[in-house]
């Protein structure tokens, strides 16, 4: 199926209706990428938001550092090191919900500590891996790089996307009503404890299927960057989700395209996350001015 | 307003429960039974541990002994959607100012599984309610926007529209000015003479003996319980005894004040009676 929309792609591109780039598979892949990861990340971001843990996502991203160097260490693939990947992020933010649950220590400073591991670890491992392995290795891993998505990836965030499509139509209610009211929530017989552990397991899912293009260290801005831009604008929950959707699909879709097209030597890590803060930007102009003309 | 129909409110049962954190005791054992439709009061002095009692009735804390929540069961219809709900109303708290939470999304988030941003009409049973404390007008406000007495009336009647046979209550009177607590007492007697169970935190001693069956004297045990009469008498007795016996010690214009003080207790207590 692919093949048949590369072909596509390649023909509006000869045929001068798209900018020659579109021709390389590599960046349709990416673009589909994009395509999925902004919208995903922008919903979860609404819950991230809501719920303020605006760090978790840094963290499991960060985590992401060390589950790629310990799979290549285990001599899994170096572009898919999928299981230690998954595996170690999943771990990583269980294992923090699982202390905060036990203990009394502030959310915020907990976060910090295993943030600070995530990195500590992954960067001592990582430094050590690429030495071995490929030079460029750390740049895409921190950064992203829209040059290495596969069909496989893309097939792996269509099954995520889904998932959690599904999840949010069905949960979404009682995911938000958990977030600002835990007591409440209970009070009706949700299970708040599922809710919380499988909220930080599906950030740590999208999380690692987003970070091949976004990079580790900024997998979590995106997270946090749209959906708090649309907190500064939005009335009420709905628009709150629409804005926070087309900001971080905007911001993807550009931070792939538009560096590319320029053929600025620019990753599309930060280029997102660049694009990101403009939206943020732009909201908080509007909402000065919204205040000085109310 | 909201029509209720006959509800049939569920007897708890307190077996030796108690609740620690680490080494600090935050209830001994306690052993008592709140009636079923009854209007149960629960009074005491600040960090007693009435709000971690009602928490632990809801399964909020992890506590020793047993608490039995007995529904009764029954064929009629109405009973079948009301039974095992429980509305909670928790102990007003400041609200996220910039969270973009609408009165409309909170109704709906707690009423439809649908999700808020798809479904956005409120079903005719909330508008209503919302009209009966006076808040329809707020339907699009955030709910940071809110004072601390509307959403206060907001929080109740959210919990009341789940269709509760069951309300817990944690200082309910909190921030209301005179009217919204005749719309709260209002919708409460409705929901106590349907006959649910209502376990009520409360400060407001006059509109415990007007309104509740039981009152339960939480001071990390229950020290005491029994009906309002009787407690409020015991209570000003216990009070002038005490001012009495101070009084040989203590120079006048303080005496004079305490005085008035005791006087004022008993005076109030018959005005009520």
């Amino acid at each position: 199926m692919m093949n048949t929309i590369y072909q596509n792609f390649q023909l509006w591109a000869s045929q001068g209706w798209l900018p020659e780039m579109f021709s390389y598979e590599f960046l349709i892949n990416a673009l589909f990428a994009s395509l999925m990861i902004g919208p995903l990340l922008g919903l979860l971001g609404t819950l991230v938001v809501v719920k303020r843990l605006a760090f978790l996502s840094e963290a499991v991203g960060h985590s992401v550092l060390t589950g790629v160097s310990i799979g290549i260490l285990l001599g899994e693939p170096v572009n898919a090191p999928l299981i230690s990947l998954f595996s170690f992020s999943i771990i990583f933010a269980l294992l923090l919900q699982w202390v905060k649950g036990r203990s009394t220590i502030p959310y915020d400073a907990l976060i910090g500590v295993f943030l600070a591991f995530a990195l500590a670890m992954g960067a001592a491992l990582l430094l050590y891996v690429a030495k071995h392995v490929n030079a460029h290795l750390i740049e895409q891993i921190m950064f992203g790089s829209i040059l290495v998505s596969s069909t496989d990836d893309l097939l792996l965030l269509a099954i995520i996307c889904i998932a959690v499509i599904l999840l949010s139509y069905r949960y979404g209610n009682n995911a938000y009503l958990v977030a600002i009211s835990p007591d409440v929530a209970h009070s009706q017989r949700i299970n708040t404890r599922v809710h919380d552990y499988a909220f930080v397991t599906l950030i740590a899912l999208i999380t690692v299927a987003a970070v091949k293009i976004i990079g580790a260290i900024l997998v979590g801005a995106l997270l946090l960057i749209p959906a708090t831009s649309a907190r500064l604008v939005a009335n009420n929950l709905s628009q709150l989700m629409i804005l926070s959707v087309i900001f971080s699909t905007t911001a993807s879709v550009f931070g792939v395209l538009i560096p590319m097209y320029f053929q600025w030597p620019v990753s599309a890590g930060p280029a997102i996350t660049l694009f990101a803060c403009g939206w943020f930007l732009i909201c908080l102009l509007i909402r000065q001015f919204r205040s000085h003309s109310a | 307003m909201m029509n209720l129909e006959q509800l049939n409110g569920p007897q708890i049962t307190f077996d030796q429960v108690s609740l620690k954190a680490g080494s600090q005791v935050l209830l001994k054992p306690i052993s008592c039974e709140f009636s079923a439709g009854g209007w149960h009061a629960i009074l005491g002095p600040n960090g007693g541990g009435k709000s971690t009692l009602l928490k632990t009735i809801l399964g909020l804390t992890s506590h020793h002994g047993s608490i039995r929540i007995k529904w009764p069961s029954s064929t009629a219809s109405s009973d079948k959607s009301t039974l095992g709900k429980i509305g909670y109303l928790p102990q007003l708290m400041p609200f996220d100012a910039s969270m973009p939470i609408s009165v409309n999304d909170y109704l709906l988030m707690s009423l439809t599984n649908k999700p808020v941003w798809f479904k956005r009409q409120l079903p005719k049973t909330a508008i209503d309610a919302l009209k009966s404390i006076h808040l329809e007008d707020k339907l699009n406000r955030k709910i940071s926007d809110l004072s601390g007495g509307e959403r206060q009336r907001l929080m109740l009647i959210t919990a009341l529209l789940q269709n509760p046979s069951l309300l817990i209550l944690d200082e309910p009177m909190t921030g209301l000015d005179k009217k919204g607590r005749e719309d709260v007492l209002h919708l409460l007697e409705n929901f106590h003479q349907a006959g649910g169970t209502i376990l009520m935190v409360e400060h407001d001693w006059p509109l415990v003996q007007r309104y509740c069956n039981q009152v339960y004297w939480i001071d990390q045990s229950l020290q005491q319980q029994s009906d309002p009469k009787t407690f409020f008498t015991n209570k000003a007795a216990s009070t002038v005894t005490h001012t009495n016996i101070a009084l040989e010690t203590i120079s006048a214009p303080v005496q004079s004040a305490v005085e008035s003080t005791a006087e004022y207790t008993t005076k109030s207590i018959s005005l009520n009676n």
